[in-house]
Formats: C-alpha cells, sequence, structure tokens
C-alpha cells in the first residue's frame, strides 16, 4: 500500500504566447498508479501543458492542485521538488561526464564538503536497478548508445523519488529490446505507485500500456477517458477533426517503368555496407528498411559522399547517357534530408527564410546579378511556406522555434527550392505529429507525380507500407530482400531479420 | 574500428610525453649542464609564479571560455601593491591581501561582462586585458620599482631541495585537481564546459559557476604576482606581459580543451614544464635569439592542433545507427 | 557571364572613387583646420608645445624637468620668454593625436613630441605642417615620414662608446672576456642597436667573447633565468653586456643566488657593461657591481630639443635635423664625479 495518495489536477490553464492561445481553459487530471497517454498534434498544446507541469512555463491562469492544495511551479528544480519529474525527448546529456554525474549533477552526496564517489555509485546502482539496466555508473556518457542514454534520462528523473513522471516521445531513439523493456520499467512504475503522463505520436504503442487517454487539439481538450473507450480511429478522428482514414495516403504509382535513373553496383564499406547492388527507376518510391544498427544511414551517405566506400560503382542516367558518377558528384544532384534534422539540416538560429532560400541562392540573384533581390527571396520563400503548409508567424521567425513537423518541412522545402531529380529522405517523417506525416507523405507522392525519384529511410514501418512502389530490406550492411508493394508487415520484418539472401521475394 | 580509435587516442595522450622526453635528451646531449639537478631546481623556480598565476585561467578554460587579461591583472594587482608597500608604506600584510582582492575584483568585472552584459568571453577578457594593464601604468606600474627588503628577502628561501615559491605552486596545484574532481562546484565547472545549454537545462547555475571561475582566475593571477616580485626583487612595467599567449598555450598543451570540458588541472604542470624545458635548454645550448619565438611559436602551434584534432576526433566517434 | 563581369567591375570602379572621395574629403577637414599666422619678424616670445605619451617614469620627468631647466637658461641668454604648453596622453594614442591638435589649435611656435605609436605620429605631423608648426620628435622617431627634427639617443654609439670603454677596462686587467649578452626585444629598433654597437667592437677589439646571447624581451623572468643558465651552461663566463641597466636589480639577485656577486676589485668579479645609467644601474655603478655604462643622458637631450625648439620656432633652420645624443661613458671609478646624471637626482639611493 502507498503511504500518501497522490492526485494531480490541472483547472482551467490559460497559456498565451505571442499570437496563439496556446491552451485554452484545460482541465487534467491525473492520480497515482495510473499511465495516461496524452495525444495530440504540434500545436495541440500538449507539450505546452506538460512543460507548465516541468515548470519550464508558467500558466497564465488557472490552478494546479496536488491533493486537493493548490500549488506553484516556478522552475524545474522546484517541479522536482513536488514531485514531478520530465523525461524530455530530446536527449540532455553531459556527454563527458559519467553516468553518475548525469544522474546527480545537483543530488551529489557528499561528505566533508568532497562528493562521496561511493556513495554515489550505489545510489546509481539502486536506481539502474529499478529500470533494469546494467550499465556501470563509472562509464562515460558519450560511450554509450542513444537508447541507453535514454534510459540514464529515466534514471536520472528517478533520483528525487517522483509522484508524477512525464514522458515525451520516449521511445523515438529505442531498439525494439529497449522499447519493450521501457514499457516493463513504466508498468513496474505504475505497481509502484507513481502516476505517468506518457506522450506519444505513435498511436500502437499506447495500447497495452496506457489506462487512460486524452486528446487534445488546439489548445483545448477534445476527449478523455478509459484507453477502452478509444479505438485507434476513434483517436486519429479526435485528433484531426476529420475521418482519419482519409489521411492515409495511399500511393498511386508513377513509375516510368525500366526508365532507371540510378544503379549501384557493388558498394563496398568494409565492417559497415556489403555489396550493396540497386537501382531507382523514375518516379519511383522506393523504401529502405531494416531496425536500427543495419546501415540504411550509411547507404545513403556513402551513395553521397559523406563518408568512404571501398569499393562500388555508382551510375546516374540523364536521357537514356548512363554515366559513372562518383558519390561526392552525386550529392550535388541530389535532395538530402538527414536524419538529424536539429544539427545537420537546419541552422537553428537563423529564420525560416534564410533556412529555405539557402540552398538556391543563385536563383534570388537581381538584376545586378551581384546582390539578392530581396523581393524575389520573400515571394520564392512565401510561396513554398504556402505549398508546403508550414506553420509560422512569419517569415523572420527563428526555425528553432518552430515544431518538428514544420521544421521538416522546411529541410524539404529548401529542396524544392533546388529541383533536384533525386531526393534522399532519411526519417523525414520520424517524430512529428500526425497531421504533418500526412502533409509531407503529400509533398513527397506530388514529387513523384513530376518524375522525382525519392529513397527514403524510415524505421516507422506502418508509415511505409502502402506509401513505397519497392521495398529493399536491410540487415547487417547488406540487402537481404526486395519486395513489391504488395509487401506486408510481417514479410518486411522477417526479411530484416533474416540473413543475407538473393532475389526477389513475393 | 573501435581498436584504432583507442590507438589514436592514447597517441593524442602519451604522445606529449614521448615529446618531451626526445627534448630532454637532445638538450641534454648538446649541454650537459642542462641535466643537472641544479638546473631542474632552478627551472622550477622560475616557472613558479607563473604556473600560480595561470592556475586560475584552467578553470575558466574548463568552462569553455578564454580569459586573456590574466597577466593584465597581475600587472595592476601588483602595481597597486607597489604603489602601497613602496610609496605609503602601508604594511605587508595589508599590501597583500589588497593585491589578492584587486585581482579578485578585476576577475569579478571580468565575469559580470560576460555572464550579465552577455559580452563573449574572447573580447571581453581582450579588453580588460588593455584596460587593466593601462589602468595599471597609471598607478605607476611603468617603472622599475625594488620591492620593501622584507618581502624581497624570501626570494632564496628553500623548503627542502625545492624553492619555496615552487612547493606553494605544486600545492596549489593538487588543491585545485581536488577541488575539480572531488567538489560539486568542479563537476559543474566540467558541466558548463561540456555543454553549457544542457548543464543549464539540468538545473546547473552556469552564470554562477562562469562568474565564479573568473574571479578565480584573477585571484591566482594576483596571488602569483607576489611571488613573481619577490623572485625579481622588483616591480617590472612588463610584468605579465604575454602571460595570456603563453598561459593559453601552457594549458592546450597540458591537454584542458579550449573547447571546454575536457581535461585535467595537472594538466598544468606538463604544459608548464614543457614550455619551459624548451626556453631553458635554448638558454643552455645558446641558439641565435631569433630562434626562440619562432620555436615558442612552433610549440604553441603543435598544441593547438593537437587539441583541434582531439576534438575533430570526437566527434567522427559518434555513434551512429 | 560577361553581363556579370562588366557589372562587377563598375562597381568596384564605384567604391573605389567614393572611397578616395572620402578619405580626401577627410584629410582635408582633419588638416584644414586652423588658419595660422606666420610670423617671419624676430620675437620676443615663443610658445613650445610638449606632447608626452605619457608620464609615469621617472625618465620622463627628469627630461620635463631639465628642459624647464634648460628653457630657462635660454631666455636668460636670448632675452626671450619660453612659455610652455604640456600635455600627456597616459599613453594612448587618439588621445596623444587629440592633445597635438590642441596645441595646434592655441598656435604654438613649434611642437616637441615624444610619439607613443612612431607611425601614426606622422598624421599629427601632417596636420602641423598643414598650419605651419615646427614639428619635432623627441626620443621616438617617426616611422613613414620626416619631420622637421628629431632629438634623441644614439643608441648604436651608446654601444660602442661602452664597448671601447669596456675593452680598455679588460685589458687594463688583464683580462680575455667571456661574456654572455642580455639583449632586449628583437622588435625593438634601439635593442637592435645596441646589440650591433658591442658587436662591432667586439670584433675590432677583441678583448671578449660574447658565447651566449638571451632574448630577453624585457622579460624579468629572462633576466634572471637567462643569466643563471648561461653561467650553467658556461662555468668560465666572466663578463656580461645587458642591453639595459635598468633590469641590473635582477640580474643583481640572480648573480647572488650563484655566488657570482662581486664588486670590482673583489674575487671573482663579474665584469658587467651595460646602457642607461637608469636609477638601478645607477645603484649598480655606485656600489662597483657593475663596470661600465653609457648613459642615456636625460639632461643632454633635453639641452638639445630646447635649443632646436628655439631654434625652429624663431623660423631658423638647423644645420642638423637628426640629433643624436650619445650619452657618456659612466664607470664605477667616475660615476661619483659625473654630472647631471638623472639617475642620481630622481632615484633614492644615498651612499
Amino acid at each position: 500500500m502507498n503511504n500518501s495518495h497522490f492526485k494531480l489536477s490541472m483547472q482551467n490553464i490559460v497559456k498565451e504566447f505571442p499570437g496563439v492561445k496556446a491552451l485554452d481553459k484545460v482541465n487534467f487530471e491525473i492520480e497515482q498508479g495510473k499511465i495516461m497517454a496524452l495525444i495530440g498534434a504540434n500545436g495541440a498544446g500538449k507539450s505546452t501543458l506538460m512543460n507548465i507541469l516541468g515548470g519550464i512555463h508558467q500558466q497564465d491562469t488557472g490552478e494546479i492542485l496536488i491533493n486537493g492544495k493548490i500549488i506553484t511551479i516556478k522552475d524545474p528544480l522546484d517541479a522536482s521538488k513536488k514531485g514531478i519529474a520530465f523525461v524530455h525527448q530530446e536527449l540532455t546529456a553531459l556527454s563527458k561526464l559519467r553516468i553518475m554525474d548525469n544522474m546527480l549533477i545537483n543530488d551529489y552526496p557528499t561528505k566533508l564538503g568532497l562528493i562521496d564517489d561511493s556513495e554515489a555509485k550505489v545510489i546509481c546502482k539502486k536506481i539502474l536497478k529499478r529500470i533494469g539496466s546494467d550499465l556501470a555508473p563509472e562509464d562515460l556518457m558519450e560511450d554509450i548508445g542513444p537508447g541507453d542514454q535514454q534510459m540514464i534520462e529515466i534514471a536520472r528523473a528517478l533520483v528525487h523519488k517522483p509522484k508524477l513522471i512525464l514522458f515525451d516521445e520516449p521511445t523515438s531513439s529505442l531498439s525494439k529490446k529497449e522499447k519493450d523493456n521501457l514499457f516493463k520499467v513504466i508498468k513496474k512504475l505504475r505497481e509502484d505507485g507513481v502516476a505517468v503522463v506518457y506522450i506519444t505520436h505513435l498511436l500502437d504503442e499506447i495500447y497495452g500500456l496506457c489506462d487512460e487517454v486524452m486528446v487534445m487539439r488546439n489548445g483545448r481538450v477534445v476527449s478523455s477517458g478509459l484507453i477502452d473507450e478509444f479505438p485507434k480511429d476513434r483517436i486519429i478522428c479526435d485528433l484531426s477533426g476529420e475521418d482519419g482514414r482519409k489521411k492515409n495516403v495511399t500511393k498511386k504509382s508513377f513509375i516510368v517503368k525500366d526508365d532507371v535513373v540510378l544503379v549501384v553496383e557493388d558498394l563496398n564499406r568494409s565492417g559497415i555496407l556489403h555489396d550493396i547492388n540497386l537501382s531507382l527507376n523514375k518516379g519511383e518510391v522506393l523504401g529502405i528498411w531494416g531496425l536500427m544498427g543495419s546501415g540504411r544511414t550509411e547507404l545513403v551517405r556513402a551513395l553521397v559522399g559523406l563518408d568512404p566506400i571501398e569499393s562500388g560503382t555508382i551510375y546516374s542516367i540523364c536521357d537514356g547517357h548512363k554515366k559513372q558518377i562518383a558519390p561526392h558528384d552525386l550529392r550535388q544532384l541530389v535532395g538530402l534530408v538527414t536524419e538529424d534534422r536539429r544539427n545537420e539540416g537546419l541552422f537553428q538560429p537563423m529564420t525560416v527564410a534564410i533556412n529555405l532560400s539557402i540552398a538556391n541562392l543563385k536563383a534570388f540573384l537581381g538584376k545586378s546579378g551581384v546582390f539578392i533581390d530581396r523581393k524575389k527571396e520573400k515571394n520564392e520563400v512565401e510561396k513554398t511556406i504556402k505549398k508546403l503548409n508550414i506553420v509560422v508567424s512569419s517569415q523572420s521567425q527563428q526555425v528553432r522555434t518552430l515544431s518538428g513537423g514544420n521544421q521538416q518541412k522546411v529541410i524539404l522545402g529548401r529542396w524544392l527550392q533546388r529541383n533536384p531529380e533525386l531526393f534522399f529522405l532519411d526519417e523525414p517523417i520520424k517524430g512529428i505529429d500526425v497531421n504533418a506525416k500526412a502533409e509531407v507523405k503529400n509533398i513527397i507522392h506530388e514529387l513523384t507525380i513530376s518524375g522525382k525519384s525519392i529513397l527514403i529511410i524510415s524505421s516507422e514501418i506502418e508509415e511505409l507500407l502502402g506509401f513505397c512502389d519497392r521495398y529493399l530490406v536491410m540487415n547487417r550492411g547488406s540487402i537481404t530482400a526486395e519486395f513489391p508493394h504488395t509487401a506486408t508487415k510481417e514479410q518486411l520484418m522477417e526479411a530484416s531479420l533474416s540473413a543475407r539472401e538473393k532475389g526477389i521475394m513475393q | 574500428m573501435k581498436n584504432t580509435n583507442i590507438l589514436i587516442n592514447r597517441l593524442l595522450k602519451y604522445g606529449l610525453y614521448f615529446a618531451l622526453l626526445i627534448i630532454i635528451v637532445f638538450f641534454a646531449y648538446i649541454a650537459p649542464s642542462f641535466i643537472t639537478a641544479n638546473n631542474f631546481i632552478d627551472m622550477l623556480h622560475t616557472l613558479a609564479p607563473n604556473l600560480i598565476m595561470i592556475s586560475g585561467l584552467a578553470f575558466v578554460v574548463l568552462t569553455g571560455a578564454i580569459d586573456f587579461s590574466v597577466g593584465s591583472i597581475a600587472f595592476l594587482a601588483a602595481s597597486i601593491g607597489t604603489y602601497l608597500m613602496v610609496v605609503q608604506k602601508v604594511p605587508l600584510i595589508i599590501t597583500l591581501s589588497v593585491i589578492v582582492l584587486s585581482a579578485m575584483i578585476a576577475g569579478f568585472l571580468n565575469g559580470i561582462i560576460v555572464e550579465v552584459i552577455k559580452v563573449n568571453p574572447l573580447i571581453t577578457t581582450f579588453g580588460t586585458m588593455l584596460a587593466y594593464r593601462g589602468l595599471g601604468y597609471m598607478i605607476g606600474g611603468a617603472k622599475y620599482t625594488p620591492i620593501p627588503e622584507s618581502l624581497a628577502q624570501l626570494h632564496n628561501v628553500k623548503i627542502g631541495f625545492l624553492y619555496m615559491d615552487t612547493a606553494v605552486a605544486i600545492l596549489i596545484v593538487v588543491i585545485l585537481y581536488l577541488i575539480q574532481y572531488r567538489t560539486v562546484f568542479g563537476r559543474h565547472l566540467m558541466a558548463v564546459g561540456n555543454d553549457r545549454e544542457n548543464a543549464r537545462k539540468l538545473g546547473v547555475k552556469t552564470s554562477s559557476i562562469s562568474i565564479r571561475a573568473f574571479v578565480i582566475s584573477g585571484f591566482f593571477a594576483g596571488f602569483g604576482s607576489i611571488f613573481y616580485m619577490i623572485q625579481g626583487g622588483y616591480m617590472t612595467p612588463r610584468m605579465g606581459q604575454g602571460l595570456e599567449f603563453t598561459g593559453i598555450a601552457i594549458v592546450v598543451i597540458g591537454g584542458i580543451s579550449l573547447f571546454g570540458g575536457e581535461g585535467s588541472i595537472l594538466g598544468l604542470l606538463t604544459g608548464i614544464f614543457t614550455f619551459y624545458i624548451v626556453e631553458n635548454g635554448l638558454q643552455h645550448i645558446g641558439v641565435s635569439p631569433y630562434i626562440y619565438p619562432f620555436l615558442r611559436g612552433g610549440i604553441i602551434f603543435l598544441a593547438m592542433y593537437a587539441d583541434s584534432l582531439k576534438t575533430k576526433f570526437h566527434s567522427l566517434r559518434k555513434v551512429r545507427t | 557571364m560577361r553581363k556579370n563581369r562588366i557589372k562587377i567591375f563598375t562597381g568596384l570602379l564605384i567604391f573605389v572613387l567614393v572611397f578616395v572621395a572620402c578619405t580626401t574629403a577627410a584629410a582635408e577637414t582633419f588638416g584644414a583646420d586652423e588658419t595660422v599666422s606666420e610670423e617671419p619678424t624676430a620675437k620676443s616670445e615663443i610658445t613650445i608645445g610638449l606632447s608626452w605619451n605619457r608620464k609615469d617614469l621617472q625618465l620622463i620627468e627628469a627630461w620635463e624637468d631639465y628642459m624647464a631647466l634648460h628653457a630657462k637658461a635660454l631666455e636668460d641668454e636670448k632675452g626671450v620668454t619660453i612659455n610652455w604648453v604640456i600635455n600627456v596622453a597616459d599613453g594612448d594614442v587618439t588621445r596623444q593625436a587629440s592633445n597635438i591638435e590642441d596645441l595646434i589649435s592655441q598656435g604654438v611656435d613649434v611642437i616637441i613630441a615624444r610619439a607613443e605609436d612612431g607611425a601614426a605620429i606622422c598624421a599629427s605631423y601632417n596636420a602641423a605642417k598643414e598650419a605651419g608648426i615646427p614639428f619635432i620628435t623627441f626620443d621616438r622617431e617617426a616611422q613613414g615620414c620626416t619631420v622637421d627634427a628629431h632629438v634623441g639617443a644614439d643608441s648604436f654609439n651608446q654601444a660602442v662608446s661602452a664597448g671601447e670603454a669596456f675593452a680598455d677596462l679588460l685589458e687594463a686587467n688583464g683580462v680575455k672576456g667571456k661574456c654572455i649578452e642580455l639583449l632586449g626585444d628583437l622588435r625593438d629598433q634601439n635593442a637592435v642597436n645596441r646589440s650591433e654597437g658591442w658587436a662591432k667592437v667586439e670584433a675590432e677589439r677583441g678583448a671578449w667573447e660574447t658565447v651566449l646571447q638571451v632574448p630577453t624581451e624585457y622579460n624579468p623572468d629572462i633576466f634572471i633565468s637567462g643569466t643563471k643558465n648561461g653561467f650553467a651552461s658556461n662555468p668560465d663566463v666572466n663578463c656580461m653586456f645587458i642591453v639595459t641597466d635598468a633590469g641590473w636589480g635582477l640580474v643583481q639577485n640572480a648573480l647572488d643566488e650563484i655566488g657570482k656577486l662581486a664588486k670590482t676589485g673583489e674575487e671573482g668579479h663579474i665584469w658587467i657593461a651595460s646602457q642607461d645609467v637608469d636609477i638601478p644601474g645607477y645603484q649598480g655603478l655606485m656600489e662597483g657591481y657593475m663596470d661600465v655604462s653609457t648613459s642615456y643622458d636625460a639632461y643632454y637631450h633635453a639641452l638639445e630639443v630646447v635649443k632646436a625648439a628655439y631654434t625652429l620656432a624663431m623660423g631658423e633652420s638647423l644645420e642638423n635635423n637628426i640629433i643624436l645624443v650619445p650619452g657618456r661613458v659612466v664607470t664605477s671609478e667616475n660615476v661619483r664625479d659625473t654630472t647631471d646624471l638623472w639617475a642620481r637626482d630622481y632615484g633614492d639611493y644615498q651612499e
């Protein structure tokens, strides 16, 4: 039995930011031993709501109550004192410090003014055991993988023995095994009487894990209740305000048969890629699927010369002429969208306008031929924003303040201006909300209509299904199988786990 | 892949010691007088005040910032001290306290400009480097002024076989080492240097840490200047000049990265030893005076290059899926 | 493509023209400041404008006092009243420039300036020229322009005279010298001149051999370590040439620590030649540790510059525009008899 009952409620919370009402009289309630799924598109307000609980923002009006008593949460440290822990989506890791430093940076046990290392290790080991991790507290943060780093984030949240833990998209960098482990840990937390709020876009995850659901849209709560009352369709409907099924883009095939634009032969990179052979047709969407570590990203990086290769040839075919092309040169022809949009794609502190136009500034040169025609640039940027439905308050908004989905659209938009024939997209729809996902897929779809060829990598298998014309499955650096667009999830999964095989499977 | 990583890492780490060994052997061969115990004790004596003066600087670099004004703070503090001691005949205890206090205030000012007014540390300390020195000139630092006998007589004092200032310097480095690795403040320092934004998110008071680092830097600049004056018996107009660059070079040679969050205070010992051994050795073998700046610059360059290699190397190690 | 190139070229041309126009305009505004009255007739009163780059050295105090002294003597001799307008720039180049502007606008008859920056002082010279005021650089030369007169020390011959006297001394005592030379900063023209002067006498007289040269960069550390290490690696060294005896105190400390400090005539005396007869050097000579030093003669610098200023202010011309004062050779023997040593008047040493 728990020694104290815990119930948290937020009443009539209103929060406004300049130009936007993020939360409009939101009511929220959770009690101990319950796991609540919080679903909503970006901009729906769920992040803001949780940020208030986490002490990062303060509400304009409305109350927060714990066990009937009104409280205020001034900052993250205060939230922690009140028993609320927040595990963010983005890893907040101090890479050069040890695991135990990352966990205890503000809570070191001290003896005579000096840090008590042995006591610290004991504390860490205990918590790590609680979440089923066997990591060593003395290891450096930078020496463990992102999945493990996320485990440490969770471990850190547990240091203050919280009564409520908020998880924001916790599974984004986890392997299946780690995901299962995470769910096990969360369930155990529930048993210990901790309340959990679980924010996610991946609807499949919440079934079997969560007890309750709350759906938000446009700063308001649309619906909430027990998970049994919320099948997937209902959630999608509540989320988008229309029949979600319409949002599923069934891709029509626009491949021009036998019009190959790219051929890769015997690409090898010792230890990473083995004997890669593939071809890409005009107007085709080629999906590359595989588990984490299968070499999908490495393949794309090798193709565009970001990583070295040991052997292999790449050919590009233009107007019937087959020409060998070096990876570095291929990079000039390809619209490349990387996995890590925060670090590798965008100039974070710069404006949307600059980020959009930067790849194609030559097109904006004015009559002088030397100076940029500002008006022209502005118009083009405006056009792109409209076309991709990027939600911004103005062109000069800083890109780092955009939601993930909108950031992704900016990256795409940048390439659209350049108008390359080929696109290599690595995780273009990862971690963005349902609406944005659909929009991005639409954009890709339209690209193929105009004859562009797309190579797409995604770890979200449901998104790839029904969307690609062909599938290549990778495992441990080799292509293990190739499927036509009729492939099923089971087929892809199976192929990703098997060893190398040749030939097309049906 | 991992094995070559380890090898290169080790090379960068230990390569310095190896190079040092070669240098020592080289000098010893050409000038046997170099390799005497007396010479080494003398060398340690010469470098001791400088070591004290830059030990605080190491903390600032660990936070990922930089302090170009250490030399000027030392000069300013010493100028104030000389004025009090020699002109006003203020008792020694008070003078020495004022020296240290004024140095800390100078450091504090640096911290405020960086953290509150939010000027980048490079520009800030470059400006204060000029300003503090100018201030020192105005207080009369531009002359060769002999210091009072009561202080000057300490220059020959030995503790065991080491000179007093050498012993003090080593003690200081050891204490700072303990602070770096065994106190919460030290951990927070490393956190700020490693990833300031994340540290802030985790609740570390980054501004406060940064300001404290600058104060410490100022403190040791001032404290060290006292030993500097004792050794020469004089206050000199060029005191601390060039310390900004050699200080940072020493910090980098000692393995403390300019990017912050990496390196140990003990590295200062290696760094300064390397630096002074070359200087010392050159004086023993008697090369053309025009070679000195060239070699000094060469070593600084190599050190900085190795430092940047280490960082480039680390980013290549990032785990990929 | 062609179109682009033409555009770029035109752009550059316009840019260059605009730039030239602006700077010319600026120069004109800057220069054509005051209307100046030229008075070719004999004056009964002149005003000397004196611009110090800084004032916090005893040497500069000495200069100023000596100048006043000599001016007074000249007043009595010529029956012309001499007024002074003096300003100090605290080591700030821009401040000095504006100080000189002040002198110009006050309409002084001649300007004496000790430059903080030899290159920047040319701008001030040009302004004075526009205003018709003669301009004399004092102690530090202008770089990049030829002013009306320069009065300063002859650092090369200063070293030569010390070297000659030193050679005499060594030969008289039957000593073959093996010397350590502590040089100044290699970027300092004075320091370079001194080293060359020393080398010249060494080559001609052969009374000693310089076995080790240490660049001190005026760094006190190196005065000390250079001395110690020099003796450690060359134990049979018996003499030293120190670029400036302002650093004598440091060398004295170092010699003391290695047990090589002894006065002239004592056993194990190290023969020391140096330059300047600065305050520590004066003490060194008086105590008999140092042997020879050629003075940086503030007294005579002041005399020459006042004479030159007077001449130019009166509208006459000088025979020689570059007046280099050679300094006097001071030894531990004759130091007590040498008059007008600024170190004696402005230092604290009492025998």
